[in-house]
């Protein structure tokens, strides 16, 4: 705990301002391991305060309190600040071997032990950043060059206007002033750490009255002075340019503040101080007390990688800029056209038709996976179809069309989140869902099951209803009350509107092909058959689907299977071994009744003229009217 | 008529106005103190160190000790009460608690100069300073509150040279309902009512008062499911560091000048908070008068007060798939309700 007679001796300089209660803590830990302190307590700072941290420390001949100056921000206050706690630890006659500068919201985060023996380790290095500012640049923004090159008589901060005029004036005459005593400037950060012997030379300069005076008219003179004298008495093999105190900045370039749940944070980062502390919670400078005198353990780290500032804080910074990743920031403006479904990063899958009957069927088989939910026509006018058929899911009653239609995006979006351990997805009937379609084109994280489907039976399906729901059946027997003369004209209505709408799904999936290529998104892999991470885009798998699934003719159970396998890998899932023998049965039927009732209008389209054969396919438009889509996307 | 006389006949009505407002609000606040007396507590707040928190008290007395006890370790150094509860016996419970203040009506005070009385104690106990504005059911949480102080997020908002800080409106509640539960004093809330909606917000555009408003959470889809749009906003604005320009017009979400009013600044979010409400836990009594004092504003906007829902949704069963349990910020802040911004 306390330094043996061998070990090294180090001396603190503390600059404090406020917080008199956390001062006398950090003083009484530093001197409690064996150091000495020289404090300097902020003259504007209230005298009470000063007078009894004082007295508390008034038998303890390791600590001493320099000579109170009015400390402003940018002047050469500071430096005699400092250069007043030198005179002191002179004074005092302790004698040091090194000298470590800190603040008053600095605290320990390693062990006074692991700092002698590092100190040892190194002995004679000289821990001061400084870098020769007439060849590189330090400086992020404002005056560099300037702050020594020209005389600043006034607070740059406080009398900002006044001090750019005096800055002006002096450049536009061109008053370049020499560096004193020839020397070359450096600059770096005002935390260092140094040796006596080297400290005792730069006093030598220091008190030059030619030199003060110099420095007393530059701008922030404690990121020049001792950098400067150091760099210029040293030579560089024994200057480490690192500074032994971590510090790290927000956005706005203020120190960050390290609350009380950070030490843990802070005693695996390789450097023996940090700033700055929260002095709001007593809880952590209890455990950094008990980390400074050795009573826990702190990760030890090798000699090169000292004062090396991991990417954690940097990271967290870049990434939580505009609000955490994947989930909403409530108060700021939202993208209109996306809503949440902008920032939700969860894969999803919409099932893509033309008929209510078809997406049944799909409905049906997918329902059959325990990784998957899927809803029905989430997006029906008149309800909300829910998986399984459930009267609630997710805050949302199966009627409450009005909320749902508030945001159809969000409404997706919190379908979503609400099981996150699942699969979710849901029936997208052509026409139905707004934008949502586009979006699902539009985002990485969606994908689409297409489902073109046959014309004929789209067509029985319109004849009994605009929008069907998914219990509804399809009444044949329409067809036989209709004079075929009706069934004709109804039908030759009917087929451009599908074509229209075919060749905008179409253009959805060509577009949308581009743009999943674009967010670097997978669409069917053999490979890689989670879901979760996005892989390689294979166009050729789209197609595949396409050509075997978008323009058949005829229900076969056979088809289903083959849809089955490539969605079923699309999804992550095998679903030809999850499907229950009695849900094929079913299906099967459905599909009987589909088939002869598809037979049943082909004969009664025949009687009113028109011919289609058994394996009909519709020929592609040769235009598709995109018109309305393309002002949506310009609004 | 030239443009640019246009310019500033427009620039001088507008100034006009602001001089009008703020004078007939400042007018309003000091009419309203006029009719009120100090019953217990500080003259002012100019010795108090520390945040200070102003909180209208409608008179159940069995949540006070758990809300002081919450508040005092979150780090309010002082509390003043506006005791318009229908005994206003508050300073004969708070005989032994030197951080609290309690003010009371001088006879009858209309629901909507609540408002007044309040913006007249935060310009007197907490002028230039940062104030935290909660009503005895709210719980202000934000992130890492269980181990970090107030100051700590006051320092952080600061250093991002914000003066205000926004809040979302929680309802919490159990897994049955709050009628079928007996609270007893000393008991934390949170205990009772654990669940919270985890998604069902919607941010919806910046009105021209700079107000973000956001709709949804339970309340709307529990009450307001046939129409959404009437659903109460839950956009607060609790924590403002307040200046002699000050002034909250309607509950604590509307506040003058309007420039506190959004959240986040364009280019990126910050750091905000939660006020957890567990008003249905509070009795019928007090969420009348409560209901009252949000919904007798300046805009009078009876339908869109919070407090008419609590009573209602105290009978029901609202857990679903939306429900998340609280039990630390971390639960909050993985929904997005809270945004730990930049701050580390």
């Amino acid at each position: 705990m306390a330094s043996g007679f061998d070990r090294m001796k180090i001396s603190y300089i503390i600059l404090a301002h406020q917080h008199p209660k956390i001062l006398a803590r950090l003083i009484s830990a530093l001197t409690q391991a064996g150091h000495s302190v020289a404090v300097h307590y902020d003259k504007k700072s209230n005298d009470e305060d000063f007078f009894a941290l004082r007295d508390s420390f008034a038998g303890n001949a390791q600590v001493r309190f320099a000579a109170r100056v009015n400390v402003k921000w940018g002047e050469w206050s500071i430096c005699k600040a400092t250069l007043n706690c030198i005179d002191e630890i002179e004074a005092a006659g302790w004698d040091p071997d090194y000298v470590y500068y800190a603040s008053g919201a600095d605290y320990p985060i390693r062990s006074s032990d692991d700092l002698v023996a590092f100190l040892e380790r190194n002995d004679g290095k000289e821990f001061i950043e400084g870098v020769p500012t007439d060849k590189q640049s330090w400086v992020k923004g404002g005056p560099e060059q300037e702050r020594y090159q020209y005389r600043f008589f006034t607070n740059w901060r406080d009398r900002h206007e006044l001090s750019k005029r005096i800055l002006k004036f002096q450049q536009f005459f061109n008053l370049k002033r020499k560096f004193v005593l020839g020397l070359e400037p450096h600059m770096g950060s005002q935390w260092w750490v140094l040796t006596w012997k080297t400290l005792r030379k730069v006093m030598e300069l220091a008190r030059r009255r030619d030199v003060q005076k110099f420095f007393s008219t530059t701008l922030i003179p404690d990121e020049l002075f001792f950098q400067t004298l150091v760099c210029n008495l040293v030579p560089s093999s024994r200057i480490v340019a690192r500074p032994l105190t971590l510090y790290q900045f927000t956005d706005y370039m203020v120190p960050i503040i390290f609350c009380a749940d950070r030490v843990e944070y802070l005693v695996r980062q390789p450097f023996f101080m940090a700033r700055k502390m929260s002095p709001h919670r007593m809880e952590m400078f209890d455990e950094l007390d008990k980390v400074w005198l050795g009573h826990s353990r702190t990760l030890a780290f090798a000699n090169d990688q000292a004062a090396k500032i991991s990417g954690e804080y940097e990271e967290n910074r870049q990434r939580y800029r505009d609000g955490a990743p994947g989930v909403p920031v409530y108060g700021k403006p939202v993208q209109k056209w996306y809503e949440d479904l902008g920032r939700l990063e969860e894969s999803f899958f919409a099932v893509m038709g033309l008929s209510t009957v078809e997406l049944k069927i799909a409905f049906q088989i997918l329902s059959c996976s325990k990784k998957i939910v899927c809803h029905g026509q989430i997006f029906h006018p008149h309800c909300i179809e829910f998986a399984h058929l459930g009267n609630e899911f997710a805050g949302y009653t199966r009627n409450a069309v009005k909320l749902r239609n508030t945001s159809a995006p969000n409404f997706v979006a919190n379908l979503v989140r609400a099981l996150p351990d699942k699969t979710t997805g849901f029936l997208l009937r052509s026409g139905q869902g707004w934008h949502v379609p586009e979006i699902i084109f539009d985002r990485p994280n969606p994908r689409a099951l297409l489902l073109r489907g046959d014309p004929l039976i789209a067509f029985a399906e319109s004849l009994y209803s605009s929008d069907p729901a998914l219990h509804d059946r399809i009444d044949w027997n329409l067809i036989d009350t209709m004079p075929p003369s009706v069934l004709v004209r109804k039908w030759n209505e009917f087929l451009p509107e599908f074509q229209n709408r075919l060749g905008r799904l179409d253009h959805l999936v060509s577009q949308g092909i581009e743009k999943k290529r674009d967010h670097n998104w997978n669409w069917l892999t053999e490979v890689d058959l989670d879901i979760s991470k996005p892989s390689r885009l294979h166009s050729q798998n789209v197609l595949r689907l396409r050509s075997d699934l978008a323009g058949w003719s005829g229900m076969t159970l056979s088809r289903w299977r083959d849809w089955m396998v490539p969605a079923g890998k699309n999804l992550g899932v095998h679903l030809t071994n999850l499907v229950p023998a009695e849900t094929w049965r079913e299906i099967t039927t459905t599909l009987g009744g589909l088939e002869a009732g598809r037979k049943m209008l082909i004969g009664a389209l025949a009687a009113g003229g028109v011919q289609i054969s058994p394996d009909y396919d519709p020929p592609d438009a040769e235009e598709p009217n995109l018109a309305g889509i393309r002002a949506i996307k310009a609004f | 008529m030239s443009v640019v006389g246009d310019y500033f006949q427009q620039h001088r009505m507008r100034l006009a106005f602001w001089y009008r407002h703020t004078f007939r609000l400042q007018n309003a606040a000091y009419r309203a103190g006029r009719r009120m007396k100090r019953v217990a507590g500080l003259v002012d707040g100019a010795k108090v160190k520390g945040v200070p928190a102003v909180v209208p008290y409608y008179g159940d007395h069995r949540l006070l000790d758990w809300f002081l006890a919450y508040y005092r370790r979150l780090g309010i150094a002082h509390f003043v009460f506006l005791d318009i509860g229908a005994e206003r016996d508050l300073h004969e419970r708070l005989k032994d608690a030197p951080d609290c203040t309690i003010w009371r009506p001088e006879g009858f005070m209309h629901p909507s100069n609540t408002i007044h009385a309040l913006n007249f104690l935060r310009r007197r106990y907490a002028m230039n300073k940062w104030v935290l504005s909660v009503g005895p059911f709210d719980l202000f949480v934000f992130p890492k509150s269980e181990t970090r102080h107030i100051r700590d997020l006051i320092d952080f908002v600061e250093s991002e040279q914000r003066d205000h800080v926004a809040a979302l409106v929680i309802d919490v509640y159990g897994d049955r309902p709050a009628r079928e539960m007996s609270y007893e004093p000393g008991m934390s809330p949170l205990s009772l009512l654990p669940f919270f909606d985890r998604f069902g917000y919607q941010t919806s555009d910046a009105q021209a008062n700079r107000v973000v408003p956001i709709y949804g959470g339970v309340q709307r889809r529990a009450l307001y499911g046939d129409e959404p749009r009437q659903a109460p906003p839950l956009n607060r604005i609790p924590l403002v560091k307040w200046t002699k320009e000050c002034f909250y017009t309607a509950s604590t979400r509307h506040l003058v000048p309007h420039r506190l009013n959004t959240p986040h600044s364009d280019w990126h979010s910050t750091t905000t908070g939660c006020l957890l409400r567990f008003a249905m836990l509070g009795d019928e009594h007090a969420l009348h008068i409560a209901k009252q004092a949000e919904g007798g504003q300046l805009y009078p906007d009876h339908v869109t007060t919070l407090y008419p829902g609590a009573s209602q949704m105290a009978e029901m069963w609202l857990v679903n798939q939306n429900s998340g349990r609280y039990e630390s910020s971390r639960d909050l802040l993985s929904c997005g309700l809270l945004n730990n911004g930049q701050w580390f």
